[in-house]
């Protein structure tokens, strides 16, 4: 029986009003991801050349049928080169979606990038007039000048990159993946930011053996690579995740490894391209603890290796203090939260990550009984216009019915929002 | 060890063997050991967690003592009766004191009853309630869960994670059981959600004086509710004791491992971590001797041939390992 003074009741009425009113939004989201040729558009500069990826306001909607979902809400930091950033909140806070976003793998057309930037610094190739890419090719020497090395068939040789690909001349640009079309984004996706997925049972191929998966990508994105240089570089990486028999893992099945080697051949598959960045979404959580230590590890000893940068997302305070050098809190769908491990752990402002904190039984401490913050995360459909933490807040004040905080520096790394904190001021 | 406290549950050398292969004919030639050896003994009102990696066997073990597997040799002693041998009609008369909390609060609920339904069904079954006072009954038990009288008509797709752990408490509780198992009531929930539940169940257990056997693979998690705490690896128990004196005194080298493993909130606290390499060995076919010497840092000569006792190395502290033989 549908009763009418349940608050998630709709109307056939509301209903299709919503329905026409998602569809008209959604077709010119999608209609913006297939443009052509519009490099212009969406290349920008960084604010500190110092950072490989900016967030600045980032807003990533779902059109559901019951309403507009906002997962990512006005979401801004940064992942400085050669760092961790682990990013941190419960299910539904957004710390996925605003992954996906960078990846621009949110599921349309239901989601889409409303508005917002996400800046990256990329290897852009150089282009001719008709857009084609332009190839480095061997030179020799033939008579006393220098001149484009042919094979037997008469064909230009490319010059090799490292990766054993042809070699084409790239430039240092930056781009604004919020706003790039879905056929622009396939030439960094995969090859400049890889991602590892959270269930490494479900997010491989169960009828291709490893070696096949792992060639696949290197077919895809390093153009021009013999079969022998892929199957070389396929069993370098899974050597370099550290598993002992590579040839033999190589041929094998995903249903024949365990969870942990699968996971490490997840591993081995990001790092296959050398990107700059590789998003963990989740990596430990579908893992025993022994194995989670041993990929946590690994992945740390990866970072020093190739020299890029992680984006660690999890729902582990505890894998957090242990990666990150920056640490972002979210909840529902906005930061609350974020500065160095040090400023989270060791004074966490907001009321929010203090009861996170403290909810979380320790192996060294003993409680009583666990604190526990009341209530719940508010429908993410009618999010409210003040705090969106007020209603489960302890510390609550005056102000705190009035609009969103915003965030405020309390010091030069540690941000909060919240109203009990003022610029430049840690202590309340 | 005679105690005067009253032993709610007793098992004594449990085990569970799945057949994975057979003869022509039938007979089985090949085992899967799921729960090999298991003996523990559990006073009325404690907890006991159990933590062991997956694949350990923690889950079987939990189902066995409920008998919802079929014992293949061992006792399983509760409340002065041996359950794995008393005929299905008379142990339907105990079923309403053992109960089991599952793990996946999305999977163990039926779509197609209301919160009501669920909750009830079992008391109204086993007689301890008529059909008159049924309604107030639940609603009771709802109450204790901290449910609302409401949610009575609701199905449970309406309902998030923690909501609904805490229907399938309250399916358990509506019985009046005195063992409660629970099996990972809180790895599918948000860290906030898991404070909520565990500070429930305490809370219950005072009030109703239940016992729990707490499987869980987070030792934070155990640490926190137990009083006795055992460790399995390979469908053995490694390791068990007092909570108090395994984390004291750790004494076998996989407990050391699983210990050390588990990420402390703090960037400061740089660990030398004990890192276990490898994965966990089949459980179809076992190394020969101790089961954990392929992976063991302290692994000796007479460990890849000979098994080792489970004995009592200190009083109330139980280890299977060479070291200390």
């Amino acid at each position: 029986m549908a009763d009418k003074n349940k608050s998630h009741y709709i109307t056939a009425k509301e209903l299709r009003r919503i329905a026409k009113e998602n569809i008209n939004a959604t077709k010119a989201f999608e209609k913006r991801k297939k443009r052509k040729n519009v490099e212009s558009e969406y290349v920008t500069q960084m604010k500190d050349p110092a950072n490989i990826v900016e967030f600045e306001d980032l807003h990533t909607y779902f059109y559901t049928d019951a309403g507009v979902v906002k997962a990512v809400n006005g979401v801004s930091f940064s992942i400085p080169a050669g760092s961790t950033v682990g990013v941190v909140g419960e299910s539904g806070c957004g710390k996925s979606v605003t992954s996906l976003s960078l990846m621009q793998l949110v599921q349309g057309p239901t989601g889409q990038i409303v508005s917002g930037s996400i800046r990256f610094r990329t290897k852009a190739f150089r282009r001719d007039e008709k857009g084609n890419k332009i190839p480095v090719y061997e030179m020799t020497e033939e008579n006393g000048e220098l001149v484009v090395k042919k094979d037997a068939k008469g064909k230009p040789v490319h010059k090799k990159n490292e990766l054993g690909g042809n070699l084409y001349e790239t430039d240092e640009k930056v781009y604004d993946i919020a706003k790039m079309p879905t056929e622009a984004m396939r030439s960094i996706r995969g090859r400049e930011i890889s991602m590892i997925f959270q269930e490494p049972m479900t997010s491989l191929n169960p009828v291709f053996t490893i070696g096949n998966q792992l060639n696949e990508v290197a077919f895809l994105h390093i153009e021009g690579i013999s079969k022998q240089d892929a199957k070389a570089r396929s069993i370098e990486m899974l050597k370099l995740v550290g598993i002992a028999d590579p040839e033999g893992v190589y041929k094998k099945y995903p249903h024949e490894l365990s969870g942990g080697m699968r996971q490490r051949v997840m591993i081995a598959m990001s790092l296959l391209c050398n990107p700059r960045l590789i998003i963990a979404d989740e990596p430990t959580t579908a893992l025993d603890v022994t194995i989670q230590a041993q990929i946590l590890d690994l992945l740390r000893d990866i970072k020093g290796k190739i020299n890029g940068s992680i984006m660690l997302i999890t729902h582990d305070l505890g894998v957090v203090a242990e990666m990150a050098d920056f640490v972002v809190v979210m909840y529902a769908g906005k930061i609350i939260e974020m500065g160095t491990a040090e400023d989270i752990f060791d004074n966490p402002l907001h009321p929010y990550t203090i009861g996170l904190q403290k909810s979380k039984p320790t192996v060294d401490g003993e409680v009583e009984s666990l604190y526990c913050i009341p209530g719940f995360v508010p429908n993410p459909i009618d999010m409210p216009d003040y705090c969106y933490f007020r209603d489960r807040c302890e510390k609550c004040k005056k102000e705190c019915a009035g609009e969103y905080p915003r965030l405020v520096k309390v010091s030069d790394t540690h941000s909060v929002s919240c109203y009990l904190y003022k610029e430049g001021n840690a202590n309340d | 060890m005679i105690d005067e406290k009253e032993i709610l549950l007793e098992v004594k050398n449990l085990k569970k063997y799945f057949v994975v292969d057979t003869t022509f004919f039938g007979k089985p030639t090949k085992y899967l050991k799921a729960v090999d050896d298991v003996s523990f003994r559990l006073e009325k009102g404690k907890t006991l967690g159990i933590v062991g990696e997956s694949g350990c066997g923690k889950t079987t073990m939990g189902r066995t003592v409920l008998r919802l597997y079929d014992v293949t040799d061992g006792e399983v002693w509760f409340k002065g009766q041996e359950v794995s041998k008393i005929p299905e009609r008379e142990f339907n008369k105990l079923r309403p004191n053992m109960q089991m909390i599952f793990q996946d609060p999305y999977a163990s609920l039926s779509p197609r009853m209301t919160v009501g339904e669920i909750i009830g069904e079992a008391a109204l079954e086993h007689k301890l309630v008529d059909k008159a006072n049924y309604r107030e009954y639940v609603l009771g038990v709802m109450k204790m869960c901290g449910l609302q009288p409401h949610y009575f008509d609701r199905y449970p797709h309406e309902f998030s994670g923690g909501q609904r752990q805490r229907i399938c408490i309250a399916r358990a509780l509506a019985l009046k059981p005195e063992l409660v198992i629970c099996d990972e009531p809180v790895s599918a929930l948000d860290v906030s959600i898991q404070a909520q539940i565990i500070n429930m169940l305490k809370e219950l257990q005072k009030q109703l004086g239940l016992t729990y056997v707490f499987i869980s693979h987070d030792l934070s998690v155990v640490k926190h509710i137990s009083d006795e705490v055992g460790v399995m690896y390979l469908g053995s128990m490694v390791e068990y004791g007092s909570k108090e004196r395994i984390f004291a005194n750790t004494l076998h080298p996989y407990t050391k491992a699983l210990f050390s493993a588990v990420p402390v909130p703090n960037p400061h606290v740089k660990m030398n971590r004990v890192i276990l390499k490898g994965d966990i060995p089949s459980p179809v076919n076992p190394p020969q001797g101790c089961k954990f010497h392929t992976r063991c840092e302290h692994c000796m000569e007479v460990c890849k041939t000979v098994a080792p006792q489970y004995k009592e190395v200190e009083s109330g502290h139980f280890c299977a390992c060479h070291l200390y033989d």
